[in-house]
This record gives C-alpha cells, structure tokens and sequence, in this order.
C-alpha cells in the first residue's frame, strides 16, 4: 500500500517522492502488464510506459480515487491498446488446437491445475475477461476497483469475471480430460 | 433455488461478496446436489490456483530503466515551463518588454500596433489636458507637455534608437546625440522637451512616414491636435540643427536638421502616429533642451537655469544668463518660437510653472531658417529607406 503522503509530496513537485513512488508500483505495474500481455518484451514496453505515463500525469491523480487503481488503470488501458495493435483476437474455435499436445497428460481435477496450464488458458480469454482476471486474482482488486480501474458497470465486472472463470474452467476441464476436438 | 443461480453464488461467494446467510444457503443446495459440489469444487480449485499464480519481476528495474526519459521529459517541461511564465509577461509598455530582445522580433508588429494606439490616446489627453511631467514616472503613463511631438512612443523606442543609429551611420552627419537620445527618450522621456530638430522640415514631404513631417496631414491622423502639429511647423527647419556639440561634420546648415528628422522610426501599420523624435541632449542625463532652432540651449545646472547662445557653426556656445531655481526642477521646454522657454519647477509639492523668454536681439544674428529645406529636402530621401 503506497503511503499517502509520498502521493502527496510527488504531486506537490518532489521529484525523490515521485521517484520513490514509482519503484513501489513498478513491480505491480509489471506484473498486470505480463499476464495481460503475457510476453516479457512487451510488458517491459508497456511497463516503462505506464510508469512515464504516471510521472507527468501524477499532477492530475484526485484522492478520491484509490491510488492502485489509478496506476492499474493506466497500465492496463496502455496494456489494451498494445493488445489490440499487436494481437488479432483470437476466437474461441481457435484455441481448441493448441491444448491436443496435452492430450495425454493425467491429471487428477482435485489436485489442481499446473500454473502453466492456467497462464495459457488465460491467454486465450478474450481481452476483458483477461483483464479481470488479472486485476482480481493479481492484483486482488474488489469488483468496485476493477471497475474503477476499466470504466465498466459493476454488474458488467462481474459477469466479466465469472464467464471468465466459466471459460477458464471449461479449458482447464478439457485439458484434464485431455482435450477435446472442437 | 435453481443450480444456475447457485453457481451465481459460487463465483461470488469466491470473490468474497456473499453474506454468512448467503453462503450457508449455498452450501445446503450444494450438500444436495452433487453435479453443483463438482462445479463448486473446480471453481474454488481454479480460483486458488489463481490466487497462486507465481509473481513476476521486471528482468531489470523498470523506474531506472526510464530514468533519461524522465529527465528529458523536466527539462522540456522546464522550457515550456519558461516559455508559459515569459508568455504571460507580455506588458508592451514597460520599459523590460521593450527591451526584451527575446521577444523583440515577434511581438514588435503587435506592439507597435498596440503602441500606437495608446500613443494615439495618450496624445490626446495630453492635448487637453496638459498634464505636468512627472519625474521617474512610467513612461508610458505621460507625454511631454503641449509639444506632443516629443514625446517618443515608448514601444518603438528601441526602434527609433536603431533608426538613429543607422541615420547616424548613414548620413555621416556626426550627430553625437540622437542615438543616446533616443535611449533616453525611451527611459526618462519626461527629461527631454526633445524639440523636434530643425528636421521638422516641413516642406520634406519625403519623410513620409514620420509624424513630425507636419506637412504631410496623412501622417498624423489619429493625433487629433493641430496645436502641436503647429508647433512643429514655425521652427525654422533650415536653422543648424540643434547639435550642441561641435564636432558635427556638417558644414552646412541646413542638412543638421534633416538627419535629425530622419532619426525617426515608425515601420508600424499606423505609421504615422509615432512621434519618436530625437532629444537633441549632449550628454545622457544631462538635464539641456535645445531649441528647435539650435540656436539656444538651456541647461539646469544645479540651482540655476542657464541659457545659452549657440553659434552659427554650433563650436561654441555663449552664457546669455541664468535664472535661479525656485524648488525641484520638474521639466521644460521651448516653445516654438524657439524664443520662448517654458519650464515647471516644484515647491513645497506645489507645481510652478515659469516662462523664460530670449531677446529678441539675438534672434536676429542667427542665419535664417529658410535656406535649408532645399538640402534637407534632398537628405531625407535617401535617408528614409535605410530605416524601413
């Protein structure tokens, strides 16, 4: 939790607050950045961005806002329109293929899913789902932040969410089950 | 309670949004129903998996990684910062706007136009109202007296100086004051009656461009005052010149008064209502006014007023008399006539204005004025151009 009053002394022109601000969410900054983007080279990019982004714009941050979701806000729209510029969507038909090598893997559905197994499936979610996903369970944002953070409804958040377990649990089910033919 | 809506209850119950009333429900329903606790158990096992999702760090730090950027991005913030603050400093007629070189070729148009304008008004006010000169007051803020001429514009002053300079240059006419004058006209305008050099020529209709060229009605016509205008015109334009310094090349009379003239600026759309005139003055912050004849002087000396005799060929120059000084030297200037000194002096903060008249005897000496106009009539020209 970033201390209100380094947010303060950096939006009053402290240059050493603002600095040290930024080293305490560049790790929070990145991480939503890597399982949005789910590519190093483009995390670190968007990243760098968001975090320049945070340094000019800090003058117009309001407390009224939380401060997590201000920055999470900034990274994850800077995360979006990479998203959009450098991936094509990738349609549900789509990514039945890239699970059949899993096919003969045995896994027990109590025992859990291996964490790869979970990153890929994320990255199949379409963009919103995905980005819930990461704000809730990396970020552990409440519905009312991720809504913050991506400008939605709440009930719009947490439909989001859920179809996106649903999804996330219907890929990891077939890879369980070792696959199955679309 | 439908499965649909249990498992409703199951995903928010994971994110933490169900009430204990809430979640003991659900779990009854789930107790009883076996296809719903192996919905509930994947999604629970999901949601913790994720929840154990391993953390990932930048290969390298991210905020040293943009540290350049950073600073490039204070130091153009710094010179916007600059640019905004010197943006709003914008005060045409202060004496540091004009002399901010800065800014001096893109705002000149805007604040000549701008001076001119003012010029225009504060004429007029003088005109009516003759105010009294206030020493070390903003120049901009008064005129000289009656002779609205005078009174250089201030925001064209740094142009009126290099005008005098290039005239200085052009001409040869070794005038040793009009470049300093022009500066002081600018920084203390109410020292300087600055009569209008014989220059007033009237009869060069070349200086077109120059208020002073009272001929030419086109010139001045926002300056609504035939008064000073008339002022101009008596003094003798042929008379010498008023350079009280010897060491003028000229030889002839005549051709002293058209370099003067030419000294003034005025490039503006409304060229013709500046009224820079060159203070024939020896000496920056010398207090002397030379008549516009050049053929007197009159110089405050400490407690007294000294008026003083000009020769023809302006090497010497004769003490006719002083006048003692009652209280603060306020200002002065001559009158047309070029006979006639009028001067205000302060006293227990209360204005006096005094009036000191030459003899006629000596008037009559000098060369007559209406030789000159021939020659200044053929400097002038070619004079004007260097200046535009």
């Amino acid at each position: 939790m970033v201390e209100q009053g380094l947010i303060r002394a950096a939006q009053a022109g402290d240059r050493d607050a603002l600095i040290t601000l930024l080293r305490e969410i560049e790790g929070h900054v990145y991480k939503t950045a890597f399982y949005i983007l789910h590519n190093e080279q483009d995390a670190l990019d968007a990243s760098q961005e968001a975090l320049i982004r945070v340094y000019t714009k800090i003058g117009s941050y309001e407390e009224k806002a939380q401060f997590k979701t201000w920055v999470q806000r900034i990274v994850t729209n800077i995360c979006i329109d990479k998203f959009r510029r450098t991936k094509p969507t990738i349609s549900m038909d789509e990514h039945e293929m890239v699970f059949q090598d899993k096919q003969d893997v045995e896994r027990e559905v109590m025992s859990g899913y291996l964490a790869q197994d979970i990153r890929e499936a994320i990255d199949q979610l379409p963009e919103h789902h995905r980005t819930v996903i990461v704000l809730r369970y990396l970020q552990d944002l409440s519905y009312n932040e991720i809504a913050d953070c991506l400008d939605l409804p709440l009930n719009t958040v947490k439909s989001y969410l859920f179809r996106a377990r649903q999804q996330l649990q219907n890929r990891l089910q077939e890879y369980q089950k070792g696959g199955v033919s679309g | 309670m439908k499965c649909a809506e249990v498992i409703e209850w199951m995903h928010r119950y994971l994110d933490h949004d169900l009430s204990h009333e809430e979640i003991t429900e659900m779990y009854r329903h789930i107790d009883a129903c076996p296809s719903c606790a192996d919905v509930f158990d994947r999604l629970t096992t999901l949601s913790r998996q994720l929840e154990q999702l391993p953390d990932v760090k930048a290969p390298f730090s991210l905020v040293d990684s943009i540290m350049p950027q950073l600073d490039e991005l204070d130091r153009q913030r710094l010179e916007a910062g600059k640019k905004d603050a010197a943006g709003d400093v914008v005060v045409p007629f202060t004496r540091s706007a004009s002399q901010d070189k800065r800014r001096k070729g893109s705002a000149l148009a805007r604040r000549t136009g701008i001076g001119a304008a003012a010029a225009a008004i504060i004429l007029g006010i003088a005109i009516f109202n003759m105010p009294e000169q206030m020493p070390g007051a903003q120049v901009e803020t008064m005129l000289s007296q009656d002779s609205a001429s005078s009174k250089a514009d201030n925001s064209s002053a740094e142009r009126s100086m290099e005008a005098s300079n290039a005239d200085m240059a052009d001409s040869g006419a070794a005038q040793n004051t009009p470049a300093s004058a022009a500066g002081m006209n600018e920084d203390t305008a109410d020292m300087y009656s600055s009569a209008v050099a014989g220059g007033a020529d009237t009869s060069s209709q070349n200086s077109g461009d120059m208020n002073s060229d009272v001929a030419s009605e086109s010139t001045a016509p926002r300056i609504s005052k035939k008064e000073s205008v008339s002022s101009l015109v008596t003094p003798s334009a042929s008379s010498p010149g008023q350079r009280k310094l010897g060491d003028s090349g000229q030889e002839q009379p005549g051709s002293a008064g058209a370099a003067t003239a030419t000294a003034s600026p005025v490039q503006s759309p409304e060229k013709d209502v500046y009224m820079t005139l060159i203070a024939p003055t020896t000496e920056p912050g010398a207090l002397s006014w030379t008549s516009a004849d050049g053929r007197h002087m009159a110089v405050v000396e400490g407690e007294k007023l000294a008026i003083y005799n000009i020769s023809a060929n302006k090497a010497d120059k004769a003490l006719l008399t002083t006048v003692p000084l009652e209280g603060k030297w306020v200002s002065g200037e001559w009158l047309a006539d070029n006979l006639q000194f009028n001067y205000v002096t302060q006293k227990d903060g209360i204005e006096v204005k005094n009036v000191f008249t030459i003899p006629q005897v000596d008037t009559s000496s000098t060369p007559l004025p209406s030789g000159s106009p021939a020659a200044t009539g053929s400097d002038t020209p070619s004079e004007t151009p260097s200046i535009k």
